[in-house]
């Protein structure tokens, strides 16, 4: 098992290198580069401005140098300097990943708890009306565009209803701190985490209900209930336990995936996390930026596809057996 | 019972906890909070544009300000002699003034920064090209020395062009363009100095209490959070949550709105020295656009009243020629093309262009920049939408970010842009440079349409060095009239540039650079 | 195939026997009716109403109902429904396009590998992981705004970043068709991998396949939303994600230009999945009971 392990670790590093060539190549033989953009932002500047910036960050070195140069970089822990704001990659990801995290958890919770109750639920009661319930929820959920859901909410939630804050994560023109900043915050984030979690719920109230029914039909729970058990204990000993793995998975994946997740959504709201700061780097041509933010965002796939691995062999017995 | 709206819920909260602010809220001179749209430096010297100008003007102080009606007034410097053959300046420092370190402000801080801006602002040739000579006989004087007369060079001093800038600072030899103190404790000269700067959420300024000139600034903090979503102003600005927005980035459909809501004011005065105009610049070298007779006929087929009315809401005016309708040299006695789809029709048959066998005259790529999407995006839709009916094919390429854009034009490698620019109060600064013929070069905002007319240059470079204002205005009045003649670009709407803010707010300078220049006066409240 | 393949002689054929199933899911056939409506009135629509669908043509923002463009104007004063009718146009193209090319991919790769097994199965497999590892709608928009936005770099873009699943369910199924008796009949008798392949086995792992990939239109319209609303969609189109996209910041004047093309595709969408859901059930019939 300890080799496994270490051959996975292997896998994932060779994976990771490989999305930094990928990424770099790919923008390096796109048009345009970040000095054009930052001379562009000044508004203008002469040949020899130009070509003195260029040689600053390096971008009149042969290709071979340069992704040379960047891979050790990223082996030392440095994402390189955003040409944007001149500063440490790494500490912009770091200022802006909470934001992300916050919005991208909350929403996963609660899609993940309601979703899950809803589809065990309505999986048990196979014609009740909260079964139907469930499978219009899904289907909706998978069908609304998630920010054409946010700006039907910000029309019901922020405008009709003035309730909620539009965007942002801080009434910022305030100045508070302590427990009235943490209340701020979380007001903000009703909007975002609704709207996300609205169409994670889809998944995972669609996923548990279908889970759910595979186990209750499986040998070993009719087993369990020809011998007599009381049926709440089958549901929720036996049956949810193996039914919650797929579930697991999909949330360990999809929050592997939160960066691209959270994109459209950030955008809606104006939250200030990573997807917005990745779709700003495109605008701006911030490329030290926004390869840092893809290499991070992959790495983030990798490590909870790997935690998930180790969920998963906890949670089932059968599969370390292997 | 949703009519009104409810109480905000940050208000409830900050009422809770007004009692453990109070205390500090007390001694407060006031807070303005406006907002801001990101900027990559706080450094003036080396950006140009209002995102970073609107807090470097608070940050940085300059020789001089401009008043009212384009009249100079002292700032750092408390006196100037321009000498009688116009070829320098001596300018006396105030006494006692310092940088927000405590290190005092000298001539050859002063010295440093003139340098500075000339080798790394993009107008740096432009306004400082013909110094030759700076010298600092004492901490408190500065001699400027030209080449030639510099007609303009007093209004290129204030400090949103010219910053004073501490040369213990930024003289470590380290490029000054991206140096890490353009955003990184910096350290400046004006009324307020930085005290929280967080590109993601919000920059926060304070009064600086040490500043040059007695009982000012009288505000105590100025706020800016980033807020970038056109939806999130508007509401922020309807609500009072924003005390000021300058260039505040609404769209003129908005405006009926806040004009409805209680206690805000808006106004589009405070832009005319900044002079934001748009125009569609087509490339000259090349066929059909070479041909004078094709950009006539498409000046007449685009109704540019049409748009400054229907599509910008009436809010902002038809642009006549190269310069702002604020602008002191402004004139209206131009060439006025009719908008006439027959008329243009009829030209592009005379001049050669008939509907071919495929139903069109000719087609071309019109780029459209992401810079200002809330200006060229509908001026693009329009003229592709408007064109099409004397059956010319407009494709639209929206440049995915900004260096593209600039690449593509910066090479000439193009057919057609929309674009825009600014004025600034001298058209020396932002005028010249688009129409003159040594200024056709692969940098954006140069000439980069390739247009060039020996008589245009006559009269740039006479205008350059005239000092007789009247003689100036004749000449600027020639400028504007060739100019359309030539149709070197085709101008549309200005921007729509307003200020919105809450009518507590008082003292905002009412100058031409308005919501650049630094708030002196302002208070907000009681 | 010979007949001593299959078990037993059926009356009818599994295709029709699906078709009658799914005709009884009232659901599904609500979505098929949906779906070929919105076909039908993309593709007839223009001809039929003939406004332009970029020119200003009424007072910007205009409400439904106040003009002779009954769904109002956008916030440049164009017909909303004019805009409808073409953009559905440019939506349905791109998302049949992506999902052809998800497909297109997705089965090959996983065909290959869940045929060969082994190292070709390996190597695949890591291919596979590494597109898996990609941040799909970052990298999408990266794509996108590298290669320029048109329609067929979009349904590219979308492709690149969305084959993994269609590809490891391939390999899936592959893997346990192969194994089954009339495979190796098949394989005994000589057939060529090719046709083992494409003639013997992709039939037989058919049904699930169909369902992904009908699915997988779904997906990419609402992929093409996303591209669209962040602006990153070809300037001379108009489709239902730019439109609302466009629109956004004017929704406190007119919230009628987000809210009908949103409608759009969130009907457009679910008549898709609608209709997915329906084939699964009609094929798998021991599922039905979900």
């Amino acid at each position: 098992m300890l080799q496994g392990t270490l051959n996975r670790l292997v896998n994932a590093a060779i994976l990771l290198v490989a999305v930094l060539v990928l990424n770099f190549t790919l923008i390096h033989i796109a048009p345009g580069d970040p000095v054009e953009a930052i001379v562009g932002e000044m508004g203008g500047a002469t040949p020899e401005m130009i070509a003195q910036m260029r040689a600053q960050y390096g971008l009149d070195q042969p290709f071979i140098v340069q992704i040379g140069t960047y891979l050790g970089n990223v082996l030392t822990g440095d994402l390189g300097m955003s040409t944007y704001y001149s500063r440490p990659v790494t500490g912009l990801i770091a200022e802006r990943i909470g934001a992300t995290l916050l919005l991208v958890v909350t929403a996963l919770l609660v899609a993940l708890i309601l979703g899950t109750v809803l589809g065990v639920f309505s999986a048990r009661k196979r014609r009740s009306v909260l079964s139907h319930l469930v499978t219009v929820i899904a289907l909706a959920g998978f069908s609304a565009p998630v920010f054409w859901v946010g700006i039907m909410l910000i029309l019901l939630l922020s405008v009709s209803i003035p309730l909620l804050p539009i965007s942002g994560m801080t009434s910022s023109s305030a100045d508070l701190t302590g427990i009235a900043h943490v209340l701020d915050v979380l007001h903000h984030l009703v909007l975002p985490a609704l709207t996300l979690a609205t169409i994670y719920l889809a998944f995972y109230s669609r996923l548990s209900r279908a889970s759910m029914l595979e186990v209750l039909g499986s040998d070993y729970i009719r087993t369990a209930r020809a011998k007599g058990l009381p049926q709440r204990m089958v549901i929720y000993k036996h049956a949810l336990r193996n039914a919650i793995l797929p579930v697991v998975t999909f949330a360990g994946l999809q929050f592997g995936q939160l960066i691209s997740g959270a994109v459209l959504v950030e955008t809606v709201f104006a939250w200030p996390g990573l997807g917005t700061l990745a779709f700003e780097s495109i605008l701006r041509r911030d490329t030290p930026t926004l390869l840092g933010i893809l290499f991070f965002s992959s790495m983030m796939v990798v490590v909870m596809n790997l935690l998930t691995d180790v969920v998963y062999r906890l949670v089932d017995p059968r599969i370390q057996a292997r | 019972m949703f009519a009104k709206p409810a109480i905000p819920f940050n208000r409830i909260v900050s009422a809770a906890f007004a009692a453990t602010m109070a205390t500090s809220a007390l001694a407060d001179g006031g807070t303005l909070t406006g907002y801001t749209s990101g900027y990559r430096t706080l450094n003036p010297a080396v950006q140009s544009g209002a995102a970073t100008g609107a807090p470097g003007s608070q940050i940085f102080a300059g020789l001089v300000l401009v008043g009212k009606d384009y009249e100079i007034q002292p700032y750092l410097a408390d006196s100037w002699t321009v000498a009688d053959d116009a070829l320098s300046v001596t300018f006396n420092l105030v006494d006692g003034a310092t940088f927000h370190d405590g290190e005092p402000i000298t001539s050859e801080d002063v010295k440093f920064s003139l340098e500075a801006v000339k080798a790394n602002h993009p107008f740096g040739k432009a306004m400082f090209g013909k110094i030759t000579e700076i010298d600092t006989p004492d901490p408190d004087t500065v001699v400027v020395h030209f080449s030639e007369p510099v007609p303009g060079f007093l209004y290129s001093l204030q400090p949103l062009l010219m910053p004073i800038i501490p040369e213990h600072i930024y003289g470590d030899g380290q490029e000054l363009k991206t140096h890490p103190r353009n955003m990184e404790n910096v350290v400046g000269s004006g009324p307020f100095r930085v005290v929280e700067n967080n590109p993601a959420e919000r920059l926060v300024l304070e009064k600086n209490p040490d500043f040059f000139i007695e009982g000012k600034p009288k505000l105590d903090r100025m706020v800016y959070p980033l807020v970038k979503d056109p939806l999130t102003r508007m509401l922020m600005l309807e609500k009072g949550d924003v005390d000021y927005a300058a260039f505040a980035g609404i769209r003129p459909t908005d405006w009926p709105r806040l004009e409805r809501a209680d206690g805000v004011e808006v106004t589009t005065d405070g832009y005319d020295a900044i002079g934001y105009v748009h125009y569609l610049e087509l490339n000259l070298r090349e066929k059909p656009f070479s041909d004078l007779a094709v950009r006539k006929a498409l000046a007449h087929a685009i109704d540019t009243d049409f748009l400054a009315k229907v599509i910008f809401g009436g809010k902002t005016a038809a642009g006549t020629g190269p310069l702002h309708t604020g602008n002191p040299f402004y004139t209206a006695d131009v060439e006025i093309y009719e908008p006439d789809l027959d008329l243009a029709a009829k030209m592009l048959d005379e001049a050669g262009y008939p509907v071919g066998a495929d139903g069109k005259r000719f087609s071309f790529v019109l780029d459209v920049p992401s810079w200002a999407p809330q200006a060229h995006v509908p001026m693009a839709e329009y003229i592709q939408a408007q064109l099409a009916k004397i059956d010319i094919a407009v494709e639209l390429r929206r440049a995915p970010d900004f260096g593209t854009w600039v690449k593509r034009i910066a090479a000439w490698d193009y057919d057609a842009t929309m674009n825009g620019s600014f004025n600034y109060p001298d058209p020396i600064i932002g005028v010249h440079r688009h129409f003159d013929c040594d200024n056709i070069q692969n940098v954006i905002w140069s000439n980069t349409q390739g247009y060039c007319n020996p008589e245009m240059d006559k009269l740039l470079d006479a205008a350059a060095i005239e000092t007789d204002p009247a003689k100036r205005m004749e000449l600027y009045a020639q400028i504007q009239k060739l100019e359309t003649e030539d149709l070197a670009l085709i101008y549309m709407p200005q921007d729509f540039s307003v200020t919105v803010y809450r009518d507590d707010v008082k003292g905002l300078p009412d100058t031409p650079f308005g919501a650049l220049a630094p708030f002196l006066d302002v208070t907000v409240g009681e | 195939m010979t007949d001593t393949t299959l078990a037993a002689p059926k009356p009818v054929s599994p295709s029709t026997q699906a078709w009658r199933m799914f005709r009884q899911n009232h659901a599904a056939v609500l979505g098929l009716a949906i779906l070929l409506a919105i076909i039908v009135i993309s593709l007839a629509g223009p001809f039929i109403y003939t406004v332009a669908p970029r020119e200003m043509v009424w007072m910007p923002l205009t409400p439904p109902g106040q003009s002779e463009y009954v769904l109002g104007t956008d916030y440049l004063g164009r017909d909303l429904l004019a805009g409808l009718i073409n953009g559905g146009r440019v939506t349905l193209a791109v998302g049949f396009t992506a999902a052809l090319i998800t497909v297109a991919i997705g089965i090959t790769v996983g065909a290959l590998a869940g045929f060969f097994g082994g190292r070709v199965d390996n190597l695949l497999m890591r291919v596979t992981e590494f597109f898996q590892v990609l941040p799909n709608l970052l990298f999408a928009m990266v794509v996108v705004m590298l290669f320029g936005a048109d329609l067929l770099n979009i349904s590219i873009a979308i492709g690149i970043v969305s084959w993994t699943s269609t590809a490891r369910l391939t390999r899936a199924e592959f893997m346990r068709i192969r194994e089954m008796d009339f495979v190796k009949a098949e394989r005994s008798i000589g057939a060529a991998n090719g046709r083992l392949i494409w003639k013997v086995i992709l039939p037989n792992a058919a049904p699930p396949l169909i369902v992904v990939s009908a699915l997988s239109i779904g997906t990419a319209i609402l992929f093409e939303a996303g591209l669209s609303f962040l602006g990153l969609s070809d300037p001379n189109t108009t489709s239902w994600g730019r439109m609302i996209g466009d629109n956004r910041p004017y929704i406190l004047d007119s919230p009628w230009g987000v809210t009908f093309p949103g409608l759009c595709i969130f009907l457009t969408v679910l008549a898709i999945s609608l209709i997915g859901d329906g084939m699964n059930d009609a094929f798998n019939p021991k599922l039905r009971e979900r």
